[in-house]
């Protein structure tokens, strides 16, 4: 049996882009949802994959090495921005940032 | 390929603006900077003036000079092919303005010397903005590019009053934004909803989704509106331009925007954007929808001289020196309507010249008012009297522009006045076969207005000027460096305004002249539109002798007739209707 | 032509240059030698005033030395004699598109008209008011010689004035006329304000231009109305057009449709034309009146003229007694034709005079303030001269108007030089006897006042006679009655103040020690006004070898003569309305001695009353109590103007700005909150929880997803 067929990469991009959906609604600890963004994030990525293979080319990979780098570099400023709000309220609890209640 | 002039006109504003915000300068040079920038301004509108004159020999297609033409998003795509231009050119009617905008802005900027002390690159850079924002409405012969100037204007205006205005600036600064703002959008539907129609209007360069004047002109003699369309589309247009006029009862934000504004804010807003309003009427409302402007110019008559009346009686019992002129502006600007609505020569003509006779004038009171409000921080008639014994220059130039303003013959305002009302008078005469929809009725409850206006100025001029001296407890402030009397530079802001004004009252010939051939078509279309219904009903009114018929007959009457010429046409040539935009059975015949 | 013109052009020119220079360099380098370019200004104008009046003159002896003018000829107009000098190309009203903007056309143009009226109108208010220009020089000093303040200020306007006041008798068509006619109100604005900081003045300035645009109102309105019949505003164009319609002759009207095709276009129907015309011609009058009743301060529209007596004293007597008043009888002099046209518009003119003249001369009776005194006899010769126009006596009217100058502006100076030496005090009752000490002011003061009063052979005898004379001629002998006992109040209101003011025991106002003569430069213009009141009259009569007045004189002189073309056409149609207005006095002798008799009467009766019997007057004031009080109050016309028109205007106005704060607001407030509140509503949704959101987002893409995968239904 074929697993690297574009519907099975799919299906993981799929189960691993839910993962991360659920870290990101489930947790309260803000590295851990941005970890559960970055989990979405391969999760697209795998998807992208398998796109390409898909349509037999390798543009999905190259997006998916695009994607990637960006990856690295919003990891970068995401937690950059983490640690300035943990500098700020001293928790990484996100319940401590709803200064957008209406 | 000639100079383009005034492509040019508009980016020296806008340049200078940027030049400003870039650097850091100090404030001296700032507003020596300024200045000078509008000030090229000036001169540029000049060479542009004088280019226009040296070519009125061979005016034609409505007087329109200096056309620049560039495409500026142009997609041959075969379901909409979308043609926006970048089209600027002056005719009669905008040069006037064009001119009148970049000399008060200049001395707007000048008298701003003084009376701004904080955040002087913002505030420069900002005027600046607005002047090149101005002049852009004035030259666009393409309705996105005049609607994109004309909503553009807000922004620094708004910021103008929020930042550097007086106590209730805020206020006063949401207020007029948000007023004009929401007025502007419905217009913009109107823009959208014009740009599609005249896709319908094969031009040499194919049918294209446009807004290109010169196409929107050819819709209705196309027969490419029917009346109902026009009737809703003169009501989009209405909402944002009635509003920027301010036409009776959208006024309420003008006397508090204002008050609150700083003096070379007021001094705008009453010389130029007041104008935008009612030079979109005469731009777009007469012309592209002459049948709607027609039949509810009784409507729009009422309303104007309402305003008249209201503006004055409500001017008179005012305390405040500012919002008393504001209320000013609120009756004057009904007199422009109305010469505008009486469709007669005449009534155009002095609508225009009262544009920019009430930019002038009443421009210039704003000027004085700030000077006065510079030297004492009141502007409370409670709180100053008899200013005369202390500033007789200042009582001079009072005086001066308190005449200007109410029609003082050999003085600017009394021309434009009485054109108007000699506009408004004869509208109901036939010439030509065409009568216009105002006429006596209308014409001597305005006329009270020249005597109510002399009633709130000198009202005005004489608490201020006259009485025993009286002034504020802290007294004259010359911190800033100011004299008690008017210095040179104050005197050098308001001298050449005097001038333009006795030049404009003594000899307007020449600038009736550039109108006229501007004016003619706008005049043509209407007469155009108006042989057949109004005229029959006018017709029956005369012979019945009533004195005012019921608006509904007559316009009744009119739609009926022009609907069935509408729609003899549109029945007859299925190529007139627009492209057709999102269909899912698009094929050739929609495409040609 | 061209020489005529140039002149034309000058005579308002060379005031207005006057005044500019003043304007520019008074306050720094003239300074109290101001007045030198306002005397040349006015001085040349004159000059050159007179070089036209020779002109016309030489014109007019000419024109009698030709053929006879006929009685057609005269309805068609005096073109021969009047020259209209058209300057430049003002404003266009419309302009045929087809023919563009350029041709002349449709142009309404800056034009002079030259004929008699103007040149007798010229000639008073340059006469005039060059003298008042040099007594200024002397008046708007205080003892010392030093100027007043506000010096320069004065005299630039006066220069203003006498520009404007040229522009308006100059005027060629109405529009031109209303130029001038807005111009002297701005002058007179400025100069009642002349004393700004005292709050009379300043609210007698206001006053006086606000009730003069209340009439201006109508009268820009009879413009208009003017311009919607006749489609021109020239004078000549409209006056012939009217007289065209008025002598209408059912027979053979060739003439006048050639003239309605030549003026209006081939394609207007005459007979339509006419109808137009005669339905529209009274309210044309009409509304031109109410102007003339502004300006010349008549019923109900006087009210301002006694209060612009704050002004300083030679302004009013220059503007508000020899020449800006007199403008409205100007304006329906020259518009004789107009009016003649309707008998309704006739009436009223005389109606409205008759009534001035007699409710004014009754307020004068009771007033102490020798300028009120004064003032509310300018009103009542104003009357006077409206209801010599109403009756048809326009050359009489014109004739009174300029002997009026003289002796009025005499008067007014000669009330200044008493105010000058009394310290500004001008209330009779303060001071009296002034005789022995002002003789010069004493007699040109009295002769003025037997001038006024129309003592037999002295200027106003001669012209108030012919009107009362018109005034019993026009069928409505009412007039003539009302002219008579008039004429008797002047006397007697005259006579009253002079008796009180110059004659009796010396006593001077508190404060004064000696009662001062203005010096040369204010006694000289007295003096030349008062040969004016002894001689302007004689203009207007010739002499007789026997049977006229006293066996020497007959009315009708030089004068009428002179200006018989421009008011022949006027009279023709009168006549041809069937009131027989016979030119000769025949039988007139008799009045003319009843009227002495009474000015006699009138002038004897004040002088005995005050100077032997000053307990007698008051005793009746006192005993007519509520009467006295209503005349002493001027019919409380001020007072009832306030309360119908002006505190409901304000009152409305208030309310204006109420329903703006309150009304118009509140809707906007409430459609502005509308969004506001949908937002509130929605408020509560926004928990501010990123992962709250976040949950949000995902059920809104899987609801998209299934609906894009099952469609909505």
């Amino acid at each position: 049996m074929n697993l690297a067929t574009p519907q099975a990469l799919m299906l993981v991009g799929a189960l691993i882009f839910g993962l991360g959906v659920i870290g990101f609604l489930a947790r309260r600890n803000m590295i851990v949802m941005f970890l559960s963004t970055e989990i979405m994030f391969q999760g697209v990525l795998v998807n992208l994959v398998g796109m390409g293979l898909l349509h037999g080319n390798l543009q999905g990979q190259a997006m998916g090495l695009f994607v990637l780098v960006i990856a690295a570099v919003e990891a970068g400023l995401g937690l950059a921005i983490v640690v300035m709000m943990y500098r700020r309220r001293g928790t990484l609890d996100a319940e401590s940032w709803r200064t957008m209640r209406g | 390929m000639t100079m383009p002039l005034l492509s040019i006109l508009i980016a020296t504003p806008i340049c200078g603006a940027i030049v400003i915000f870039a650097t850091s300068l100090d404030p001296a040079t700032i507003r020596r900077f300024a200045l000078g920038v509008s000030l090229l301004t000036c001169v540029i509108a000049v060479v542009a003036l004088a280019t226009f004159m040296g070519q009125t020999a061979d005016l034609s297609n409505g007087g329109q000079l200096l056309v620049e033409n560039h495409t500026w998003v142009a997609s041959d795509a075969a379901v909409a092919p979308l043609r926006l231009s970048y089209k600027l050119g002056v005719d009669g009617i905008s040069l006037p303005l064009m001119l009148m905008t970049a000399m008060l802005t200049m001395l707007a900027i000048w008298a701003s010397f003084t009376a701004i002390q904080t955040r002087h690159r913002e505030y420069y850079a900002l005027l600046l903005l607005l002047l090149g924002a101005m002049l852009g409405v004035f030259c666009a012969r393409d309705l996105l590019l005049f609607y994109v100037c004309f909503e553009f204007t807000l922004i620094p205006l708004y910021f103008l009053i929020g930042i550097w205005g007086g106590a209730e600036r805020q206020k006063a600064a949401n207020m007029f934004f948000l007023y004009t703002l929401a007025g502007s959008m419905l217009t913009f539907a109107g823009v959208l909803y014009l740009g599609w129609k005249a896709s319908s209007v094969v031009t040499d360069a194919g049918r294209a989704f446009t807004f290109d004047f010169d196409v929107i002109y050819q819709l209705w003699s196309s027969g490419g509106l029917s009346v109902t369309e026009q009737w809703w589309l003169f009501l989009a247009f209405f909402a944002g331009f009635a509003i920027k006029v301010p036409l009776f009862p959208f006024h309420t934000w003008l006397p508090l925007a204002h008050v609150e504004a700083p003096t070379a804010g007021s001094v705008i807003l009453a010389a130029v954007l007041l104008k935008l309003g009612t030079y979109g009427f005469i731009r777009v409302s007469l012309p592209v929808f002459p049948q709607a402007a027609i039949q509810l110019g009784q409507v729009m008559g009422l309303l104007a001289v309402i305003g008249i009346i209201y503006g004055a009686l409500a001017a008179w019992v005012q305390t405040d020196v500012k919002r008393l002129v504001a209320y000013s502006s609120v009756s004057h600007l009904g007199f422009c309507l109305l010469g505008m609505f009486c469709m007669k020569m005449a009534g155009l003509t002095g609508s225009v010249l009262y544009m920019v006779n009430h930019g002038l004038s009443t421009g210039a009171l704003f000027l004085i008012v700030g000077m006065i409000y510079e030297r004492y921080h009141t502007r409370e008639m409670d709180q100053i009297g008899g200013l005369a014994r202390k500033m007789p220059i200042m009582a001079f130039f009072l005086i001066f522009f308190t005449m200007s303003s109410i029609g003082l013959p050999g003085l600017n305002g009394f021309v434009s006045e009485f054109l108007v009302l000699m506009g408004t008078f004869i509208s109901a005469r036939v010439d030509n076969d065409v009568a216009g929809p105002l006429g006596i009725g209308y014409a001597i409850p305005a006329a009270t207005g020249i005597l109510f206006g002399a009633i709130y100025m000198l009202y005005m001029a004489r608490r201020v000027l006259f009485g025993p001296l009286k002034e504020p407890e802290h007294g004259f402030d010359g911190s800033t460096g100011l004299s008690q009397d008017l210095n040179r530079r104050e005197v050098g802001i308001l001298t050449p305004i005097a001038i333009a004004c006795i030049f404009l009252g003594v000899y307007p010939k020449p600038v009736i002249e550039w109108m006229e051939p501007s004016l003619a078509p706008v005049l043509e279309r209407v007469a155009g539109a108006s042989s057949g219904g109004w005229q029959r009903a006018t017709a029956e009114r005369e012979s019945e002798a009533g004195e005012t018929p019921g608006v509904a007959t007559s316009s009744a009457a009119s739609e009926t007739l022009s609907a069935e010429i509408v729609g003899a046409e549109t029945q007859g040539a299925d190529e007139s209707e627009p492209l057709v935009l999102y269909s899912t059975s698009f094929d050739s015949e929609a495409l040609r | 032509m061209e020489n005529l013109k140039t002149l034309a052009i000058l005579i308002p020119i060379l005031p207005l240059v006057s005044m500019l220079l003043v304007g520019a360099i008074g306050l720094r380098i003239l300074k109290s030698r101001s007045h030198w370019l306002v005397i040349s200004g006015v001085g040349g104008s004159l000059v050159l005033a007179s070089l036209i009046l020779g002109d016309v003159l030489s014109h007019s002896a000419r024109d009698a030395g030709a053929a006879h003018v006929t009685e057609a000829e005269s309805a068609v107009g005096n073109a021969a004699l009047s020259k209209s000098i058209p300057l430049y190309d003002w404003f266009v009203v419309e302009a045929d598109p087809a023919q563009g903007a350029r041709e002349s056309a449709g142009w309404l143009q800056m034009t002079f008209r030259v004929d008699q009226l103007t040149c007798v109108m010229l000639m008073t208010v340059l006469t005039v008011g060059l003298m008042v220009v040099i007594y200024s020089t002397g008046y708007m000093r205080d003892h010392h010689g030093h100027a007043e303040r506000g010096y320069e200020r004065f005299f630039a306007f006066l220069g203003l004035f006498v520009f404007s006041m040229c522009m308006l008798v100059l005027a060629g068509n109405f529009l031109v006329l209303y130029m001038g006619w807005e111009l002297v109100g701005l002058s007179s604005f400025l100069l009642i304000g002349h004393y700004y900081q005292k709050p009379e003045a300043a609210k007698a300035a206001r006053k006086a231009f606000i009730v003069n645009r209340v009439g201006d109102f109508g009268f820009a309105i009879g413009i208009w109305l003017i311009y919607l019949t006749f489609g021109t505003l020239d004078y000549q164009r409209v006056f012939d057009l009217v007289a065209g319609v008025a002598n209408f002759d059912a027979h053979s009207h060739q003439a006048f449709d050639a003239l309605v095709h030549s003026t209006l276009g081939a394609n207007v129907n005459p007979m339509d034309f006419k109808i137009l015309v005669e339905s529209r011609i009274t309210w044309i009058a009409l509304l031109l009146f109410c102007g003339a009743m502004g300006k010349s301060a008549q019923f109900p529209l006087h009210v301002w003229l006694p209060d612009a007596m704050e002004g300083p004293t030679p302004v009013s007597a220059l503007i508000h007694a020899a020449t800006m008043v007199t403008a409205g009888v100007y304006l329906v002099a020259r518009c004789s034709v107009i009016f003649a046209s309707s008998e309704i518009a006739m009436w009223f003119v005389a109606t409205i005079g008759a009534a001035t003249a007699f409710f004014a001369a009754t307020i004068a009776l009771t007033q102490f303030d020798m300028k009120r005194i004064l003032a509310y006899s300018t009103l009542s010769q104003l009357g006077y001269m409206f209801l010599g126009l109403g009756v048809g006596a326009f050359d009489s009217s014109v004739f009174h108007l300029f002997t009026h100058a003289f002796f009025k502006a005499c008067l007014f100076l000669g009330a200044g030089s008493v105010m000058h030496a009394m310290g500004g005090v001008i209330d009779i009752r303060k001071f009296s006897g002034l005789r022995r000490q002002m003789p010069v002011t004493h007699a040109t003061f009295l002769i003025s006042s037997l001038a006024l009063a129309g003592f037999p052979l002295l200027s106003a005898f001669w012209s108030k006679d012919e009107i009362i004379h018109a005034a019993f001629e026009s069928g409505f002998p009412l007039f003539g009655w009302i002219g008579l006992i008039t004429a008797a109040l002047t006397a007697f209101y005259t006579f009253r103040m002079v008796a009180m003011a110059f004659w009796g025991q010396e006593r001077m106002a508190p404060g004064v020690e000696h009662a001062h003569e203005g010096g040369a430069w204010m006694n000289f213009p007295l003096i030349f006004l008062a040969v004016g009141a002894i001689g302007a009259g004689y203009f207007g009569v010739h002499m007789v070898s026997g049977g006229g007045f006293l066996g020497v004189f007959e009315p009708h002189g030089a004068f009428h003569h002179f200006l018989e073309p421009v008011i022949a056409s006027a009279k023709g149609i009168l006549s041809g309305h069937g009131a027989e207005h016979a030119v000769a006095h025949a039988g007139g002798h008799t009045l003319m001695y009843v009227s002495a008799l009474i000015a006699i009467g009138g002038i004897l009766l004040a002088s005995y009353l005050y100077t032997k019997r000053p307990t007698i007057p008051f005793a009746i004031a006192a005993a007519s109590g509520s009467l006295h009080r209503l005349l002493y109050n001027k019919y409380y016309v001020d007072e009832i103007y306030d309360a119908v028109f002006v505190q409901p205007l304000r009152r409305l106005g208030r309310f204006c700005f109420g329903v703006d704060r309150n009304f118009i607001n509140a809707i906007l407030y409430v459609l502005g909150n509308i969004p506001r509140a949908i937002g509130f509503g929605l408020r509560s949704g926004q928990q501010g929880a990123m992962q709250g959101y976040a949950l949000g987002m995902i059920i809104g893409i899987v609801a998209l997803i299934w609906i894009v995968l099952n469609g909505v239904g």
